[in-house]
């Protein structure tokens, strides 16, 4: 059964560009990015919900794990998809000089280009952007399958820096290294209210109370969880999923149902803990609004070279 | 320094003895705010700054063994510095388990 979402593509089923060429007479519409699952070959007829496993449920104190803590640990964390999404270590400098730190998260977008929260890479508190971003693919505990890179530049929206418009709050990471060539990227996509609201998204990131605030490993596990966008506005998205401080930058993808094959599509930046909205106390995150797509689109085309696909239709 | 009315309070982690606990693991939630769901650690004096506007919030703080958490209501007269005392984990703690 394959859902129909108008402003999204169909996902590559093979690895790397395999298939390129195949898709090179089509001309990629502006709406929407392809995602790519890499080259990765062990991923193929694996069911993603397979590699989950339940989480022990916390006290539900605070107010971002709403109600009772359903959050769930990714184990399998060096396969597809979440191998595409990235702890993040943002060093800064505040206002007196003194070095700052934070854990956030991060979601592959394109070979070069990781998508987080603006407040991830540019802040008052950090004095600025970001002095540097260690982005870890995949961080598992100790275990760090691919490795890690550090930002070479970032980017956000003049909207985040000079007013701090939480609808705003995006930013990109773009590296040296295209790691995404080999562990995939997502698909971003901007699709109508009907296609969201209501519907299942999911979060999985960093949070930083797994597997306990005061273990060493804070911070360093993947966990996930699932629930309806309760409310949507043209800039924001509203959700009943638990999250934790340590997601900010997360993907809010579209969850697929019971024997839905589709590749997940990201259609918004997780960055907000709960707040009360007509719908109840809900976390939220800016929305991939056409507009914000078309930056993010930028983004990815400003770091990476054009895919063979483009690049033979060009010739053509 | 002020942001959309938010001004900046230094968070100091400490623990039962008043010394300064460094990299502690700090999360600020709030009922009130939508507040950015980024981990701040705390320097290696213990300290972070963090813009926050008048209003109730939480501050839970953990570094490797010790936790702790405080609830504070913040307006234009309260105090520049926060401080968030860490005790053993699971003891004490209003966020123990």
């Amino acid at each position: 059964m394959e859902r129909k979402l108008e402003s999204v593509s169909s996902p590559k089923r093979s690895g790397g560009h395999a298939g390129a060429l195949e898709s090179a007479v089509h001309v990629r519409p502006q709406w929407r990015t392809k995602g790519n699952r890499g080259r990765r070959p062990s991923d193929l007829g694996r069911a993603a919900d397979r590699l989950l496993r339940r989480g022990a449920g916390s006290d539900g104190a605070l107010e971002s794990v709403i109600g009772v803590d359903d959050r769930t640990r990714i184990f399998e964390t060096d396969q597809y998809p979440w191998r595409m999404i990235c702890a993040l270590r943002i060093e800064g400098k505040a206002p007196d000089g003194s070095p700052v730190g934070y854990i956030g998260t991060g979601w592959l977008a394109g070979p070069r280009t990781v998508v987080t929260a603006g407040h991830c890479v540019y802040g008052a508190e950090m004095g600025g952007f970001a002095t540097r971003i260690e982005v870890i693919p995949g961080l598992d505990g100790d275990a760090r399958p691919f490795g890690s890179v550090f930002s070479d530049v970032l980017r956000t929206t003049n909207r985040w820096i000079e007013g701090s418009e939480q609808d705003f709050d995006y930013g990109a990471i773009q590296l040296s290294q295209p790691i995404g060539d080999d562990l995939g990227w997502f698909a971003t996509a901007s699709p109508p209210d009907e296609q969201v609201v209501n519907k299942g998204v999911r979060v999985s990131g960093y949070p930083g109370d797994k597997p306990s605030p005061w273990s060493q490993a804070a911070g360093t596990e993947q966990w996930f969880h699932t629930n309806p966008v309760v409310r949507a506005t043209p800039r924001r998205l509203f959700y009943t999923v638990d999250t934790y401080g340590g997601q900010s930058g997360a993907p809010v993808y579209l969850a697929q149902a019971e024997g839905e094959s589709i590749d997940p599509v990201v259609v918004g930046v997780h960055a907000y803990g709960a707040e009360a909205t007509v719908a109840g106390l809900a976390n939220s995150a800016p929305r991939i609004a056409p507009d914000v797509f078309q930056v993010i689109k930028g983004w990815i085309e400003e770091f990476a070279p054009a895919p063979p696909t483009e690049r033979v239709a060009v010739r053509s | 320094v002020t942001t959309g009315g938010a001004r900046p309070r230094l968070v100091r982690t400490v623990d039962e003895q008043g010394a300064p606990v460094p990299s502690a693991l700090l999360f600020v939630t709030s009922s009130e705010v939508a507040l950015p769901e980024v981990g701040r650690r705390t320097d290696a004096a213990g300290k972070t700054v963090v813009l926050l506007r008048a209003g109730r919030y939480r501050l839970r703080a953990g570094a490797p063994g010790l936790e702790g958490t405080v609830d504070v209501v913040l307006d234009d007269a309260a105090p520049e510095t926060l401080t968030v005392v860490l005790r053993a984990a699971g003891r004490g703690s209003p966020a123990g388990r």
